[in-house]
């Protein structure tokens, strides 16, 4: 134990005197214990988010067309709609017992690049934006009158547009933003509430009305077949009206979303059920996971190439230090003592590379999370437990401590004598 | 009882060409406690080999060397590690301080591996040879007589009760060897270790109790020819 105050002398002093080799030892481990805590931190965390672990729908409704393209566009807000569906098919899931919960989702309009969703206040009511949890409006504001050109906005929107409590505002035709030759929708609609964060797609949208979003100047319906021009002060039949999506809560779980499933899916020709959303998702998962996988190897390689500039910057230095372990041993310093010395310090800088790892890994992490959370509203959360967190520096220290071993190996087997003699 | 005795201690090394070529030889040599002496011998008598043996650096082909009743040949090298931390303070000819640390930090070090670092009496030592205000300057930043100090403090920083120097005042000049040699013998007398101080000095010879030519108590290097350049 009190040969410990002097290992640790010797190794500052080593560390010190090899500055620049350390340095860009340790930088290098550092960006790799960065790397790949990022990679499988992100790669969890995204699957977590994107998987949708505890959303309050258990399907989809769209128009026939891709599921993915359904579930991207009606829960995360990406891509374009693959169409619309009649109001009547939203009806009878609407009024089908074993259905929970039908949310219906209009879309079609932007503001600067935000996307506008009509709906029913079904959403703020019975919509679990995860488990337990509803939408909730920030204090001083309301979810808005159905029958009034009223809008609840995100709070993404609210951060980043000119958008807040009480401003109006004219809708953009389409689901982008379009610098040049946008159409400005003459409706103007006013703010009365914003969302608290959720960390989730639908911070990033503009929720008004359903019904005014079929009243939008431009917009036509065609519900019947027959395009249709709703007349201000006359009540729009159902059979005109149509819905981009449903998003759909069954009683009795899977069995219910199965039962569906066949009767949309393989029976009808008119819609597409995306059940259950996460398998959707998974499917994407599943064709990038070869990406996932060089990711993570190549991060791998790189602790591998760090942990071997440790050995290398190490083994180096041992001719020249061979005297300097000569004077420690003719001290009194046993062979396991010098060579110990040698572990410890490759530990120390896989150590300090690990330390810089964190910074590394924040760094990559924060800009991965603000990109994912700008296109996507998704919230990725670099604090969140993940076993890479503690693997990948515990086990970059445990590399260093094994590349140190070669090197303690040249120290520990120093002649004392031939070493001590004067060098001139 | 003395406090070194040394019991026909051998010690040969194999030469390039494969002969074997001995270096050192000596039937019988004691030292008693708190005892100073001068051993005198020609480059490659065996001097060092003889100090190393001494201080369990290197272990001899046979033979004893007792030290306070301990055979150091008999130990293990963990032990004779051991034992040099704790009962051996070693003046090299060169020195040997260590670059990269503080005259502070050398005679610390001297000490981690003893009785253990025991800070505020390394600096008292460095401050009673001088070294005071030097105390965190690095070798480089040190004169040579200066170094010489800091390898002295290093040596007695365990309290010793044997003190070994090789040619500690091969690198000085006359006037400050004597200066040396005397700072070396009254530290060592204050301290109540044994000296044993290899040298070809002989101008610094006075100051020693007793003066021993190598050669009368190293049969091998009584064939100077033979031990010359063989190993210093």
């Amino acid at each position: 134990m009190k040969a410990l105050g002097g290992l640790l002398l010797i190794v500052r002093r080593s560390l010190r005197q090899h500055l620049l080799s350390t340095s860009v030892t340790v930088f290098s481990t550092a960006i790799a214990v960065g790397l790949v805590m990022s990679v499988f931190h992100l790669n969890a965390q995204t699957r977590q988010a994107f998987l949708l672990d505890g959303f309050g729908a258990d399907a989809v409704l769209g128009a026939r067309g891709s599921k993915l393209q359904l579930v991207l566009n009606s829960v995360f807000h990406l891509e374009t709609s693959p169409g619309n569906i009649p109001w009547a098919l939203y009806d009878e899931m609407r009024l089908d017992p074993r259905v929970a919960m039908a949310v219906p989702y209009a879309v079609g309009d932007n503001y600067r690049g935000f996307r506008i969703v009509g709906t029913t206040l079904e959403l703020f009511e019975r919509f679990e934006v995860a488990r337990g949890k509803k939408l909730a409006v920030q204090p001083g504001g309301v979810v808005f009158d159905p029958n009034v050109r009223e809008a609840v906005i995100g709070s993404v929107v609210a951060q980043n547009s000119d958008l807040r409590l009480g401003t109006l505002f004219q809708p953009r035709h389409g689901v982008v933003s379009s610098p040049v030759g946008e159409v400005i929708h003459p409706e103007e609609y006013q703010v009365v509430g914003v969302l608290e964060p959720t960390g989730t797609p639908i911070d990033r949208v503009i929720f008004i009305p359903i019904e005014g979003i079929f009243r939008m100047e431009g917009h036509e319906l065609k519900g019947a077949g027959e395009p249709y021009k709703p007349e201000a002060g006359v009540a729009i039949p159902d059979e005109h009206k149509e819905v981009s999506a449903v998003l759909l809560k069954f009683h009795g779980g899977p069995r219910t979303g199965q039962q569906y499933d066949r009767q949309i899916n393989m029976q009808g020709k008119e819609a597409t059920l995306a059940f259950p959303l996460a398998q959707v998702l998974l499917e994407i998962f599943q064709k990038l996971g070869w990406m996932v996988q060089v990711l993570g190897t190549v991060a791998i390689l790189v602790a591998l190439v760090a942990g071997s500039s440790i050995l290398a910057a190490l083994y180096n230095t041992m001719n020249e230090r061979r005297r300097e372990f000569a004077i420690l041993r003719a001290l009194g310093a046993k062979r396991r003592t010098v060579s110990s010395a040698i572990v410890l310090e490759s530990s120390a800088i896989a150590l300090l590379g690990a330390l810089g790892g964190l910074l590394v890994y924040g760094g990559i992490f924060g800009a991965a999370a603000y990109v994912v959370r700008k296109e996507t509203g998704v919230v990725l959360d670099p604090l969140a437990y993940h076993p890479s967190l503690v693997l990948a520096p515990l086990g970059m220290v445990a590399l260093g401590a094994l590349a140190g071993i070669l090197p303690a190996l040249k120290a520990y087997s120093t002649d004392v004598a031939a070493n001590l003699v004067p060098t001139s | 009882m003395p406090l070194l005795e040394i019991r026909d201690l051998k010690k040969a090394y194999r030469a390039p060409d494969g002969t074997v070529e001995p270096v050192l030889h000596v039937p019988h040599f004691a030292l008693e406690a708190e005892e100073q002496v001068a051993l005198i011998g020609q480059s490659g008598s065996g001097k060092t080999t003889l100090l190393h043996a001494i201080a369990g650096i290197l272990r001899p082909d046979s033979g004893a060397v007792l030290v306070d009743g301990l055979d150091l040949v008999g130990l293990s090298e963990g032990r004779r590690d051991a034992f040099r931390a704790r009962q051996i303070g070693y003046v090299f000819q060169t020195f040997n301080l260590l670059q990269g640390y503080t005259a502070l930090e050398n005679v610390v070090l001297g000490m981690v591996f003893g009785a253990g670092a025991d800070r505020p009496y390394a600096a008292e030592l460095l401050q009673r040879l001088g070294m005071g205000d030097r105390l965190d300057y690095r070798p480089s930043q040190l004169s040579v007589g200066q170094q010489q100090r800091v390898a002295l403090a290093r040596a007695l920083a365990n309290k010793p009760r044997l003190v070994l120097a090789d040619e500690p005042t091969g690198n000085l000049d006359p006037q400050r060897a004597s200066e040396a040699i005397a700072l070396l013998t009254s530290l060592c007398k204050e301290r109540g270790a044994a000296l044993l101080v290899v040298t070809h000095e002989r101008s610094v010879l006075d100051a020693f109790e007793r003066v021993v030519d190598l050669k009368e108590i190293n049969l091998a290097a009584r064939g100077a020819a033979t031990a010359q350049g063989v190993h210093p």
